[in-house]
């Protein structure tokens, strides 16, 4: 009795036959033979000494379900950044963590996170002069939920329920993301910038010398 | 009070979507095209929610006041001194210590340069403040209940309805009208909202997908179809005044949830409360 399998290897992306000869069982998956060499692997799988590696497929097959939608039925946004920002820290991360729970809530996938701060320092002079009148340091925070995979008609649900519940003093932007606003998300690495910099000082210097 | 900012990119999602559901839902043969279809048929309208959300916060239920008021209460004990309080201590101890100097009568009284008290700065902040007039939560437009007003109840959403000629009578309805042949539902929204209420009017669409449904017959002397069945669309006003154009429309006001009632049929009503969102 021979067996025909065809199967993928993880080394050859061509499908591969291999007979079972006679005499030789395959018990669930595993063949028992130490020293000869291993059917249904290839000649590189073959070589290796390691025993740990996965005979199943192999020997199985792989299993690919017949009903897999690679789209969804209804159509969703992109990822999307609900961004709010406000002058009153107490208040805008309690709107957050709201507008976070309504999310999940709604069967989005979230993820939140806060913005670092914008500080902005304010003088007021006395009239026709250069003298300091008042000094105000504000800082407007930043807080951002992503929500991925939107179902186009649950948005306005969402914007709706975040409208009616929004507090004074915070403003919301729904936009996706743009690579400005997550390079200001982290602190510029000193040491690599130096470095950089040393390197390109040596690279110039080499340069030069090689136009002489 | 807070507005949301909505790129315009993100309301022009895949229009396969309100396409799709619709037909699969409604399991229509062919769509009618104007307000002339042959009987058996329903007429597909399209209705436009026009929602001016609120301008200032609610005020406070009594239960929410006192609430809150705890809560500050709360917080003033278990919170440390703010650095305005702190100067004020430190004011009372030079002050107490001057005085002590005073009375000792010592010849080596320390002169300091006059110093800004709290309660002076205090004065002056209070100064500054008054000179500031915040704008009036009842405006004139609720002093003369003026309906027609967007300025009126700042504190509370307001739709608007139109006196729509619809058969024989008129009825007090969000502005509709029916789908024309080549356009999507939301399309059909925008041309109607344009068409019955001014070109002036601006207004943020929510989305392809309908947010409500109402369905009416026709009388079945007037043979136009066996009824209509109407989607509603949801939009937030901007901008712009309601001029609504004679023929369709002859009449319009700005209403809260809860004079709607006053106005609209109760199967409406029904229809509509089931998207209409207040606290």
């Amino acid at each position: 009795m021979s067996l025909l399998l065809n199967f993928v290897c993880c080394h050859l992306e061509q499908e591969v036959e291999y007979r079972l000869k006679v005499g030789r069982r395959v018990v669930s998956g595993w063949v028992h033979t130490a020293q000869a060499a291993r059917p249904n692997t290839c000649e590189i799988c073959c070589k290796t000494n390691v025993r740990a590696l996965s005979r199943s497929a192999p020997v199985a097959g792989i299993f690919e379900p017949d009903d897999l939608k690679l789209e969804p039925d209804i159509p969703e946004y992109p990822p999307l950044k609900l961004q709010m920002r406000g002058y009153d820290f107490v208040i805008l991360e309690s709107y957050a963590k709201y507008v976070h729970g309504l999310a999940d809530s709604l069967g989005l996938d979230t993820d939140a996170w806060a913005v670092p701060a914008r500080s902005k320092d304010i003088h007021t002079f006395k009239p026709n002069s250069t003298v300091v009148d008042n000094k105000y340091s504000l800082k407007m925070f930043e807080r951002v939920v992503q929500i991925e995979s939107v179902p186009s008609p649950r948005l306005p649900i969402l914007l709706e329920m975040m409208r009616t519940h929004a507090p004074e003093g915070v403003t919301i932007n729904v936009k996706e993301s743009e690579p400005e606003e997550e390079e200001f998300r982290y602190i510029p690495d000193k040491e690599m910038r130096d470095l950089r910099q040393q390197m390109k000082v040596i690279e110039d210097a080499r340069e030069e010398r090689r136009k002489k | 009070m807070a507005t949301i900012r909505v790129c315009s990119a993100l309301t022009a999602v895949a229009k396969r979507s309100s396409h799709g559901v619709l037909r699969n839902y409604l399991q229509l043969r062919q769509s009618s095209s104007g307000a002339l279809c042959t009987p058996g048929q329903w007429q597909l309208v399209s209705a436009v929610c026009l929602q001016r959300q609120p301008i200032i916060t609610a005020e406070k239920t009594e239960l929410e006041q006192q609430y809150a008021d705890m809560m500050a209460q709360m917080e003033l004990e278990t919170s440390l001194l703010s650095d305005q309080e702190l100067r004020a201590i430190e004011d009372k101890a030079i002050e107490a210590k001057r005085k002590q100097q005073e009375e000792n009568e010592t010849g080596e009284g320390e002169v300091e340069g006059a110093r800004v008290t709290a309660l002076d700065l205090e004065d002056a902040w209070e100064a500054e403040a008054k000179q500031f007039t915040p704008a009036a939560r009842i405006t004139e437009a609720d002093e003369k209940n003026d309906q027609r007003s967007v300025e009126r109840r700042l504190d509370k959403p307001l739709v608007l309805l139109v006196k729509q000629t619809l058969g024989d009578k008129s009825h007090w309805v969000f502005p509709q009208g029916p789908r024309q042949e080549g356009e999507s539902m939301r399309q059909a929204a925008e041309r109607v909202l344009q068409n019955l209420c001014g070109q002036q009017v601006g207004a943020q669409f929510l989305g392809n997908a309908p947010c409500g449904f109402h369905q009416y017959r026709f009388p079945p002397k007037a043979s136009i179809g066996t009824g209509a069945k109407v989607f509603f669309y949801k939009a937030w006003y901007k901008e712009g005044d309601v001029i609504p154009d004679k023929e369709n429309s002859t009449d319009y006001m700005w209403v809260t949830f809860d004079e709607l009632s006053d106005h609209c049929s109760r199967p409406y009503l029904k229809s509509i409360g089931n998207f209409l969102v207040d606290l």
